[in-house]
């Protein structure tokens, strides 16, 4: 475990200066702890992550450590990738899960509702010993695919004074290590506080389990009769204006268990995120983000000198008068016309080629 | 132990990943493309380009528990390939595992595989059908590994939990057809794969027991990233409409017979996906599921012993009682992987550009952006039909080295637009 902890801090420190001409390196499916952005990560961009929870319940402590990876592809796209590499309460191993993730047009613009599908993969490194097909003699480690639908909306994109985005999140997967038991449905809504590197967020879920008829249970639960509910506060908080450390902290307000064969969900959890920029190239999705923040800093930097400020907010909008500095020649609408122009000369080059490609029908022989 | 080959498993898989990171960043993706790219186990129609070598890496893991042998056990395996483009028309391959299944907490090597690969020789540009014919000679050097119920031999033959194990050595034949829906509307970059196969032991004790293999795969083939979907199915060749049975001989000496029905054939549906970095490296992960299902008797506690009972009692108002009845001493399970992930590296040793990708990369950047309104299709017939009327002027009065000079130079051309185009 410690081999893998270095490997990825290792992996993020060797590629730090590839992007150090990034003011902020902020992913653009970056959400809460609980609920990923609809937005998928750039094109080719590659993050990795580790993340430690740490919790109590019914059965006493527990512990999950994983590992894990993302990549953007084709810009509406974006394959993600999890192992917990042990878990306390269930054989020793943990899930390993992937996801594939594609969202609505209008990815790489700065949109107010977004949306996105995607096809959860998770397989289980639970030992099922109860369905129909295995026994303790014969144990399955099976796996699960389902959808799941996550909806945001950015209220930044509207009004420029709100830095609100909130989340909706639907899936069929709770718990996934139970899926051998139970079939679930899990439901998040949550909101966050984006500011330019760091943001505060609370997300708030409910679980509802049905048991699954199995060797145990030949008849199973006829509704989902038991549920659990609960509310995360957290943060993110950026380091080097490049790692991002979420943390939360999650806890049960509301649960009804059955008395007899009853889940056992962690009473209280404390989450811990660490997401490193493996491969970063900025999107324009966040580069208009930043460049609204900068225009409001303009308005608002007298107010960041004041004393009475909390030490936070002084530190953010420093961050903007640093980008503004930096990019006082920007101007958008000549960024506008020479795209335009370039992808004009572009077509008219394909042109030229399409003629050239006239009669060529041996191999090239090149490099 | 067993956190040590999660360890080795993920590391590995966790080196291939950040591996392209670490090159080729600087480049366009999709500029240089391998011509025999496939869908995981189902294999491309066409051939390394000539002169080209690809070396790959592949790390496989998986989770298969059988209690009467130990713990849970995770199970990492590591490929490696070598391709190199002989002809236009033929590659040869050289591939082995590595890392196979441990024993005595020792990993131990695999096999070597050495095969060659010849397609239909009209593959200088894109074609809409293609077909290709491969021959590969295997020697298993793995003489232990997992076994279902612990059917299987000292010679390294038996079931193991991806399917049946062919010990020494073997051939392996696959007739190999590709559909390339862009080589007909650059709309549609799908390509769609089908393969069949036979494998056949050179070992007389297993002369009887040839398998063949089907896939089937359909998938995105883009500039940057492809995805598919296939489906992938081995077997042993069965003349009837009943289960195949096998019977080899154990180590402890008794010879037992299996039945195998055609759904317990080790059969997989496989995501996967590759991207495509700038210096020809590819990153490729797929996750084969496990479609096969039981039939008749099982290897679960309660199977064996309602089984067993009947073997013993043979009493035609209970299930079994018709296996038992054909001959068969012992329950078979389809209890193979229900899952695997694979991550896969291919880089290219030696790159030469073929015609038919560098015309892939040209269409699907030519489709990529914002004006659609171009039927590049129809634009291409028409010129072609120009070129060929053309040519056809031109070689009546221009000298043969003429027309050549004429072509080089705009092949250099179209590749010093590209390198712009790249820079832009």
């Amino acid at each position: 475990m410690r081999f893998l902890f270095c490997f990825w801090i290792l992996v993020g420190l060797i590629h730090a200066p590839l992007s150090a001409s990034q003011s902020v390196a902020r992913g653009r499916n970056e959400g809460t702890l609980s609920i990923p952005a609809s937005n998928v990560v750039g094109n080719g961009n590659i993050t990795a992550h580790t993340h430690v929870r740490a919790g109590y319940g019914a059965n006493g402590p527990t512990l999950s450590p994983s590992v894990g990876g993302m990549i953007g592809i084709g810009g509406v796209l974006q394959a993600a990738g999890n192992f917990e590499l042990f878990s306390l309460q269930s054989t020793g191993l943990g899930l390993l899960e992937s996801h594939l993730q594609a969202t609505i047009p209008g990815n790489d613009n700065f949109r107010f509702l977004g949306a996105a599908l995607r096809a959860d993969l998770y397989l289980s490194t639970a030992l099922d010993t109860i369905s129909a097909t295995s026994d303790a003699e014969k144990p399955d480690y099976n796996p699960y695919l389902y959808p799941s639908i996550i909806v945001d909306f950015d209220f930044l994109a509207k009004w420029k004074q709100v830095p609100l985005k909130a989340y909706l999140f639907a899936s069929m997967a709770d718990n996934p290590q139970l899926l051998h038991q139970y079939r679930q449905v899990s439901l998040i809504s949550g909101l966050e506080w984006k500011m330019f590197q760091h943001s505060v967020f609370a997300d708030m879920g409910i679980g509802f389990y049905k048991e699954k008829a199995t060797r145990l249970n030949r008849i199973g639960d006829k509704t989902f009769q038991q549920y659990y509910a609960w509310v995360q506060p957290g943060g993110r908080y950026r380091l080097f204006r490049r790692f991002s450390l979420t943390g939360g902290f999650r806890f049960v307000i509301r649960k009804k268990l059955k008395e007899q064969s009853s889940l056992h969900p962690a009473l209280a959890e404390f989450s811990v995120r660490l997401e490193a920029p493996v491969y970063f190239r900025e999107t324009n999705t966040e580069a208009i983000r930043s460049l609204v923040f900068i225009e409001q800093s303009k308005e608002k930097s007298d107010v960041a000198r004041s004393e009475s400020m909390p030490r936070l907010y002084r530190e953010v909008n420093a961050g903007f008068a640093e980008i503004r500095d930096s990019t006082e020649t920007f101007d958008y609408s000549k960024e506008k016309q020479d795209l335009i122009q370039q992808r004009k000369e572009i077509r008219n080059k394909m042109e030229e080629i399409e003629l050239l490609f006239e009669g060529l029908d041996e191999e090239v022989e090149s490099e | 132990m067993n956190r040590i080959r999660i360890q080795i498993a993920l590391g590995l898989m966790a080196l291939l990943a950040g591996a392209p990171t670490l090159w080729g960043q600087n480049s366009s993706p999709g500029s240089r493309r391998a011509r025999n790219e496939g869908f995981y186990r189902c294999e491309n129609s066409n051939t390394t380009g000539k002169g080209s070598i690809w070396a790959s890496v592949r790390a496989t893991g998986f989770l298969w528990d059988d209690p009467s042998e130990g713990q849970i056990s995770a199970v990492p395996f590591l490929d490696a390939e070598v391709n190199a483009g002989l002809l236009r028309f033929m590659s040869a391959s050289l591939k082995s595992r590595l890392v196979s299944y441990f024993f005595d907490q020792r990993p131990q090597f695999g096999d070597l595989e050495l095969g060659i690969k010849a397609t239909v020789p009209n593959n200088k540009d894109l074609r809409y059908n293609g077909f290709a014919l491969s021959l590969k000679y295997a020697r298993s050097f793995k003489n232990q590994f997992k076994s279902i119920g612990g059917l299987r031999n000292d010679k390294g033959f038996g079931f193991s939990p991806e399917g049946f194990e062919f010990g020494g050595n073997s051939l392996f034949g696959r007739l190999m057809f590709e559909r390339d829906y862009i080589a007909q509307n650059s709309r549609i970059p799908l390509k769609l794969m089908i393969n069949f196969g036979t494998r056949l032991s050179l070992d007389p004790d297993f002369f009887a027991y040839p398998q063949y293999s089907f896939d089937i795969g359909l998938g995105y083939v883009g500039n940057m990233a492809d995805f598919f979907a296939a489906y992938s199915l081995s077997g042993f060749y069965n003349n009837s409409l009943r289960p195949k049975q096998v019977s080899f001989e154990l180590p402890s000496g008794a010879k037992p017979v299996w039945e195998i029905a055609f759904p317990e054939n080790p059969m997989y549906v496989v995501f996967g996906g590759r991207v495509r970095y700038g210096t020809g490296i590819t990153l490729s992960g797929y996750v084969p599921l496990l479609l096969s299902s039981n039939v008749g008797s099982s290897r679960t506690k309660q199977g064996l012993h309602e089984f067993y009972n009947m073997k013993s009692n043979p009493d035609p108002a209970y299930r079994y009682y018709e296996e038992v009845m054909r001959g068969v001493t012992e329950p078979f399970d389809p209890w193979y992987a229900r899952w695997k992930i694979i991550v896969e590296l291919k880089i290219p040793v030696r790159y030469r550009q073929t015609a038919s990708e560098m015309r892939r990369s040209f269409l699907l950047l030519k489709m990529r952006g914002d004006d659609r309104k171009i039927d590049i299709d129809e634009r291409l017939k028409k010129i072609h039909e120009r070129a060929r009327e053309r040519t056809k002027e031109e070689t009546g009065t221009q000298p043969e080295q003429e027309v050549e000079e004429e072509r080089l130079r705009r092949l250099e051309e179209i590749r010093r637009k590209r390198e712009e185009i790249q820079k832009q």
